[in-house]
């Protein structure tokens, strides 16, 4: 019998469309593209980001606590090229961030704040925003943080302006009958000559001095003094609050007593108001003494304060000397604190999406990034396309998306910027899935599917921004998400796998379980998901992954929500699948560790763990259909040879559907690796199990290879048959790379019809 | 960031290649060299305390070692000069701190210390070091030459055939670390030479005493029959150090 081969297929990407390329997979799952080899390659699972003890036990000090919670936010933020790495999150309203190396401290966590809101499956959570030394960590309801490293953080912004200071009243006539307290002199003999400007004179405990300019108010006539002050916040990140009321003080020169006559005065100002923990000064605006004959109101720098402890203040800084005006009272308002999101770009903190006004986007001063002009804001709601829910830096743009819509804002001059639209009709709630892609472009998810922006807003419109649907492909996974809770959706782009991983919440659920991948080495995409298991008590091991993030090195971070959906179970019942803690996308060989109740002893609750096996149909890859031409010239397949990469002894099987029928059949079975090899001492040296019919056990100190290709053939006996798929599935290793399928064919047309009235 | 997680795994019956081993090695090891945070090192585990001046103290064990302590290492140094020998001086050879003559001075045939007594102090370390490594140096200059004799087969002077000495006389410095030889200037022939000997080791948390020796290979001997009878130039009797700095750092684990 004559068989023909079809030409060997590099194993593509999945694309769930009919028609497409056969080289294409109708499926993917929990496979990777192997960064040197490329091909599909199932060696990663997930294990705690902070190693478990290795005794395989594990106790909670003083109960389970928040670990049963679901983790809601999650950001690696590293500082100082990268010597400081936190890795903050939050479960059940508890801001922290844990570090690996407890010391002597009794836990290895530091808690940035507790009582936080928790988001709703509409909202985005929390959001941190880096800007220089800080990063503003925020969620639209608690009042915003900026987070300085270490166990440092302050107050972002101002909930309110200082309080107006008490400018005590000066009264003139006090000199007249002046009170000597330290040499209990019941009068002081004012010196007839030398009591003027540069002048020497003698004070009550008869010590002489010179008379210097200091001082307020006018020194002849019967001059009236007239003097404002007004006081602002200055924050740890520079930036200067707004002003505080106006305070007044007033006092009247009587000309004809001598003792007032050249004299001036200081100003005492008392309760001047300390701010919040962001407050490292304050500074103090007078105007120029106000009297009827210049009607200066104009305030002018004073002094500052600094620091945040002091409330008084002799004033006796004469009006000459005041030459700075203060700024502009439109320089500096209060913002409400429930911007949901911001973003860091041009020197500017831009924040938008309050309840309130959710189409108004605000920029702060320039490296001031907490204060904010009164105009320096653009609206959008002029526009269709919802409320902002996102602010990217891009380009040399700022990406401002909308529920529907997306806008770019360009810098057209040093700190002047122009608003412009890129798309009236696509726009995302998905914030924390917009991760840009390295020379790609910047992907973010939609209800139907991931967009990827390219280009930017340059001069002279040299480079244009594009915009495309990069994912008609998975349109199957597309249906299933739930809109309402996109918000919950969440991604990363991890520089190590070279993968842009979105996960989201399918089938009206409202906590992420399924995940795409799109593989930026070769552009294919591929699904995360663990099949549905038998749902019980502890049942439904999905990927309850809430939030992704990478670190520095591309290692992916994983937040979770345990035991879901059966959660916050008795601690009897907790085993924490996918994991209580922090996980990290590895080549662990389990996904995760689970947890078993062993007992509870003075409020300490204990487990057992151990890793969470792997089940066979949890990583696969199947082909797509195949006609291999025409589906109603009827062909039996007899073998499928997969080049793979050499693994070893483990065997794989692979099975096979025909015609769209959904019984899998079993094919063969064979190791990954070369056949000439199996079980000679001509194998590489393979891992030593006991059992004795591996001739080629490794050793220390022989020679170990490297990866090798090697072509495996599974055989396969079909009837006749239009289309054909295989699967190789398997918890065992395997790295997908090219197929090839032998089929043979009489090349005739079927002659029976059925259908119709024929 | 310094923290890695499994970037290999295999199983029984795996066939087993050299990256499963060498790519979690590489990880371990760059964690080793310099890639360390938070997450391997304590938190707020430097603190003012180890940024302290250092802690300086001399003479604190009965030698005139000046010793630097610091938070991460300490630095101890000894130096013998001819402005702390009170002016020994040597006609034939160069000013020296030490001079000795085998045929009146006891010696030993194999490492002799140098004398102790408060001028010769540069050749000895102690301080009490934390476990680490000892990495130090000792900078000497040494002499020795070779002389003229003449045999002597009865009374009075003039008498028998004058002849050459110690022409291949050697000698060698050492450096001995808790008595234990860790650097050593190898065999030195006739002449003057500045040696600058390196010497490294590990060391627990204990006391340490690190001294300078000397060894020489001639004729002469202490208190015994010479073959001179009179020499007509005794430079081949005498070993001489002009000058020695003997420094150390302990660089703590």
């Amino acid at each position: 019998m004559k068989t023909q081969t079809i030409p060997e297929r590099l194993a593509g990407g999945v694309d769930q469309r009919f028609k497409v390329t056969p080289d294409k997979a109708s499926n993917i799952r929990n496979l990777r593209v192997e960064d040197t080899g490329l091909g599909w390659c199932n060696d990663r699972g997930w294990e705690p980001l902070h190693m478990l003890p290795d005794n395989g036990a594990y106790t909670f000090t003083g109960g389970v606590g928040d670990a049963k919670h679901p983790c809601r936010f999650l950001k690696v933020w590293s500082r100082h090229n990268g010597a400081e790495v936190y890795y903050l999150f939050e479960r059940n309203g508890k801001l922290v961030y844990q570090y690996g190396n407890e010391g002597s401290s009794t836990k290895a966590e530091v808690v940035l704040g507790t009582n936080r809101y928790l988001p709703s499956a509409n909202e985005a959570g929390t959001q941190l925003t880096p800007f220089g030394r800080f990063a503003v960590v925020h969620n639209g309801h608690d009042v915003p943080i900026k987070f300085w490293g270490r166990e440092k953080t302050s107050q972002f912004h101002f909930t309110q302006p200082p309080n107006a200071p008490i400018a005590y009243k000066v009264d003139p006539r006090w000199i007249d009958s002046p009170n000597d307290i330290e040499g209990g002199a019941t009068g002081l003999a004012i010196p007839t000559t030398g009591w003027q400007e540069g002048g020497t004179g003698v004070n009550h405990s008869s010590n002489t001095f010179d008379y210097t300019t200091l001082g307020l108010g006018p020194v002849t006539g019967n001059g009236t003094a007239h003097y404002r002050y007004k006081v602002t916040y200055v924050t740890d990140s520079g930036s200067e609050s707004p002003y505080s009321d106006q305070e007044a003080v007033t006092w009247k020169i009587d000309n004809a007593v001598t003792l007032q006559h050249d004299k001036r005065f200081c100003v005492f100002l008392g309760e001047i108001g300390t701010g919040g923990d962001n407050v490292v000064a304050r500074r103090i605006y007078r105007t120029k003494n106000i009297d009827l004959n210049a009607n200066d109101e104009s305030f002018y720098f004073l002094k500052q304060i600094d620091d945040n402890v002091t409330t008084s203040y002799w004033d006796m800084i004469p009006d000459a000397t005041l030459l700075a005006p203060a700024p502009d009272a439109n320089a500096s308002i209060i913002i409400p604190s429930s911007f949901k999101v911001s973003a860091s770009w041009n020197g500017c903190l831009w924040v938008a999406g309050w309840d309130g006004n959710n189409t108004e986007l605000r920029y702060s001063d320039r490296y001031k990034p907490e204060q904010f002009s009164r105009f320096r804001f653009f609206d959008v709601g002029a526009k269709a396309g919802g409320a902002i829910t996102a602010l990217v830096p891009y380009y040399n743009s700022l990406i401002v998306f909308r529920e529907k819509a997306i806008e770019v804002i360009s810098a057209i001059a040093d700190d002047e910027y122009t608003i412009g639209t890129i798309s009236g009709q696509v726009g995302t709630t998905a914030t924390n899935t917009i991760k840009e892609i390295p020379t790609v472009g910047l992907f973010f998810l939609t209800i139907d599917g991931v967009y990827a922006m390219t280009g930017g807003q340059s001069g002279a419109g040299l480079v244009q921004s594009g915009l495309q649907p990069i994912s008609g492909n998975l349109h199957k996974e597309w249906r299933r998400m739930t809109e309402g809770a996109l918000p919950r959706a969440t991604a990363c782009y991890s520089s190590r796998e070279k993968e842009y991983w979105v996960h989201y919440p399918v089938d009206g659920q409202t906590e992420n379980s399924r995940g795409a991948v799109f593989h930026s080495l070769t552009g294919a995409w591929s699904l995360r998901n663990l099949p549905p298991q038998t749902i019980g008590s502890t049942g439904g091991h999905s990927m309850w992954f809430t939030q992704l993030d990478t670190n520095p090195e591309g290692w992916i971070v994983i937040g979770t929500y345990p035991n879901y959906p059966h959660p916050f179970p008795s601690d009897a019942n907790f085993n924490a699948y996918p994991g209580f803690g922090l996980q990290v996308w590895s080549a662990y060989d389990a996904w995760g560790d689970d947890l078993t109740f062993t007992g509870t002893s003075q409020g300490n609750v204990s487990y057992n763990y151990a890793p969470h096996a792997k089940a066979t149909n949890n990583c696969l890859y199947t082909s797509a259909w195949d006609d291999m031409g025409d589906d109603s010239i009827k062909k039996r397949i007899h073998s499928v040879e997969i080049d793979m990469v050499t693994f070893g002894y483990n065997d794989l099987t692979l099975n096979y559907e025909s015609d769209y029928a959904f019984d899998e059949t079993a094919g063969g079975t064979a190791s990954p690796m070369l056949v000439e090899q199996y079980l000679t001492t001509g194998s590489e040296p393979a891992w030593y199990d006991g059992n004795n019919d591996i001739k080629n056990q490794a050793k220390w100190g022989n020679k170990w290879s490297g990866p090798q290709i090697c072509r495996v053939r599974f055989d396969v006996h079909t009837g006749n048959i239009g289309s054909f798929r295989f699967f190789l599935k398997s918890a065992n290793h395997f790295q997908v790379i090219s197929y090839q399928i032998e089929y043979s064919t009489s090349g005739q047309k079927v002659i029976t019809r059925r259908g119709g009235s024929g | 960031m310094a923290r890695t997680w499994t970037v290999k795994t295999s199983k029984t019956r795996d066939q087993f290649k050299a990256e499963h081993f060498n790519e979690p090695a590489n990880a371990i090891a760059a964690q080793f060299n310099g890639k360390l945070d938070q997450h391997n090192m304590p938190l707020d585990s430097v603190t003012h305390a180890d940024l302290a001046d250092p802690v300086y103290s001399d003479d604190a064990h009965g030698v005139d070692t000046k010793s630097s302590y610091m938070p991460t290492q300490s630095y101890h140094t000894a130096v013998w000069d001819i402005d702390n020998t009170a002016g020994l001086d040597s006609t034939e050879f160069g000013s020296a701190v030490y001079a000795t003559n085998f045929s009146t001075d006891n010696w030993n045939a194999k490492w002799n210390s140098f004398p102790v007594s408060p001028v010769t102090e540069g050749s000895r370390l102690k301080f009490n070091a934390q476990e680490g490594m000892i990495f130090g140096g000792v900078t000497a200059s040494v002499e020795r030459r070779s002389g003229r004799a003449r045999n002597q087969y009865g009374e009075g002077g003039n008498i028998g055939a004058e002849f050459n000495m110690g022409q291949s006389n050697w000698h060698e410095l050492g450096v001995f670390v808790n008595g234990i030889l860790c650097g050593r200037s190898g065999e030195l022939n006739n002449g003057s030479y500045t040696v600058d000997i390196p010497f490294s080791t590990p060391i627990g948390t204990e006391f340490t005493s690190i001294e300078v020796k000397w060894m020489a290979d001639q004729l002469v001997f202490f208190d015994g029959a010479v073959a001179s009878g009179s020499a007509t130039n005794d430079a081949y009797q005498q070993y001489i150090c002009s000058g020695l700095f003997l420094w150390a750092r302990n660089q703590f684990r």
